[in-house]
């Protein structure tokens, strides 16, 4: 009798001790449910203001960097002139008999390839007086940087370089293609342009006037849209930047190394 | 065996986000470009969103990989994943013509080169993956398991006797 319930006692006992410690290890799961949420949240937020932190580090040693100058000392043999009128520097001296026509884009890589793998070629037969080269700054990826219209802002400010001191243009061209900014980055911000043509000797008030109004923006729009629209330009059924026309015929510049020198009247 | 399912959906799911996060990292270029591409952020938010994007999305891939609080980082996936779906569906609606940039890629391509229903079907059914984890959490060999699961259920004495 005392046995049985005693023995009934016990089991009473067990069974409250039993809910106890599902409780307990319910209290303690859920304390784990939480501290796993917490670990979740602070990954996740960890991920995103890193990635904020990071493009930010990123955009401030861009916009802290400053575009090397490159001068070409022959530069100054040759008359460089702006046409206001058609937006376009012709470089090189009047009884040069043949005209090539550069398309660019101060954003576009392969405008940079061409720039460092003929630009030596074409200054000494600028100098020599043998050519002249007549500039088209276009805006063909003005939506590949971030904001769009790096390329508008880089051509109007070489335009302006080129209406402040004309002789000046050649040296700024080079220099913004010598360090190029990356497609789809934010691109040289306007102080970094206009500090560029200060380090080059280039200020003052009509610079300043070109540059604040964006005088030659709707121009350079619309060169494009005509240049575009030209028959005459098309490579594989589109214009694209750079595209360098010679005599009027559009130069195959990437397979023929040697197009400069058919394109020059030997003596 | 709904274990087993649910444990190649976190696994999946995972891939999925370390893949693309990993592509996306790769590229930061394309990844502007991409997110541009959607004509929905202001230009100066453009480069904040896709440099976070990356991160994001491979932590998410991580935590699924380990299995650290299945259950809410679908629901984030979820909701990461239906964000994509309305971006390319309000592309394909207002007539842009991008790709995702969902793997790679994206940015503006020409008229006939879009794949709107194929991009949307294929996030639909990552998004059926990240569901299935909401609802049904449980898995195999994870952290979550580990940490909660792995002791024995109680029992008591008088079961025991």
């Amino acid at each position: 009798m005392s046995n049985t319930q005693q023995s009934k006692g016990t089991k009473r006992k067990s069974a409250s001790s039993g809910r106890a410690v599902a409780a307990a290890r319910a209290d303690r799961d859920n304390k784990r449910k939480n501290i796993v949420a917490a670990i979740v949240i602070v990954v996740i937020a960890a991920a995103v203001f890193g990635g904020v932190f990071l493009q930010k580090q990123k955009a401030t040693t861009a916009a802290q960097s400053v575009i090397p100058t490159v001068t070409v000392a022959g530069a100054a043999q040759y008359p460089v002139v702006l046409d206001p009128a058609t937006a376009t520097v012709l470089a090189g001296k009047p009884t040069a008999p043949t005209t090539i026509d550069a398309y660019e884009d101060f954003l576009c890589p392969i405008c940079g390839e061409f720039e460092s793998a003929n630009f030596p070629a074409m200054e000494k037969q600028l100098e020599a007086g043998t050519i002249k080269v007549r500039y088209h700054m276009l805006n063909l990826l003005d939506d590949r940087s971030t904001p769009s219209g790096y390329s508008t802002m880089a051509a109007n400010t070489a335009l302006a370089v080129a209406a402040a001191a004309p002789d000046k243009f050649i040296d700024f061209h080079d220099s913004l293609f010598s360090k190029q900014p990356e497609e789809n980055g934010p691109g040289w911000t306007q102080a970094q342009l206009s500090n560029l043509a200060g380090r080059l000797g280039v200020s003052g008030p009509a610079f300043d006037s070109v540059v604040n109004g964006n005088t030659y923006g709707a121009k350079i729009q619309s060169n494009l849209t005509a240049a575009e629209a030209d028959p005459a330009l098309q490579q594989q059924g589109a214009f694209g930047t750079p595209t360098v026309v010679a005599n009027g015929k559009v130069v195959n510049w990437q397979q023929d190394p040697n197009w400069l020198s058919s394109v020059v009247p030997t003596h | 065996m709904l274990d087993t399912v649910g444990t190649l959906a976190r696994l999946g799911l995972a891939a999925v986000w370390l893949v693309s996060g990993a592509i996306k990292l790769a590229d930061p270029g394309g990844t502007v470009a991409s997110v541009k591409a959607y004509e929905l952020i202001p230009d100066g938010l453009v480069s904040v969103v896709a440099g976070v994007l990356p991160f994001l999305e491979l932590a998410l891939g991580l935590l699924l990989v380990l299995g650290v609080g299945v259950r809410l980082v679908a629901v984030l996936s979820g909701i990461v994943l239906l964000v994509y779906i309305a971006g390319i569906a309000q592309s394909w609606a207002r007539g842009l013509t991008i790709d995702c940039g969902c793997f790679g890629g994206g940015g503006q391509v020409a008229a006939g080169q879009t794949h709107y229903p194929e991009e949307i079907l294929r996030d639909t059914g990552f998004l059926l993956l990240a569901v299935w984890l909401v609802v049904r959490p449980r898995t195999f060999a994870s952290v979550d398991g580990w940490l909660i699961r792995s002791q024995p259920e109680p029992v008591t004495l008088e079961n025991a006797s």
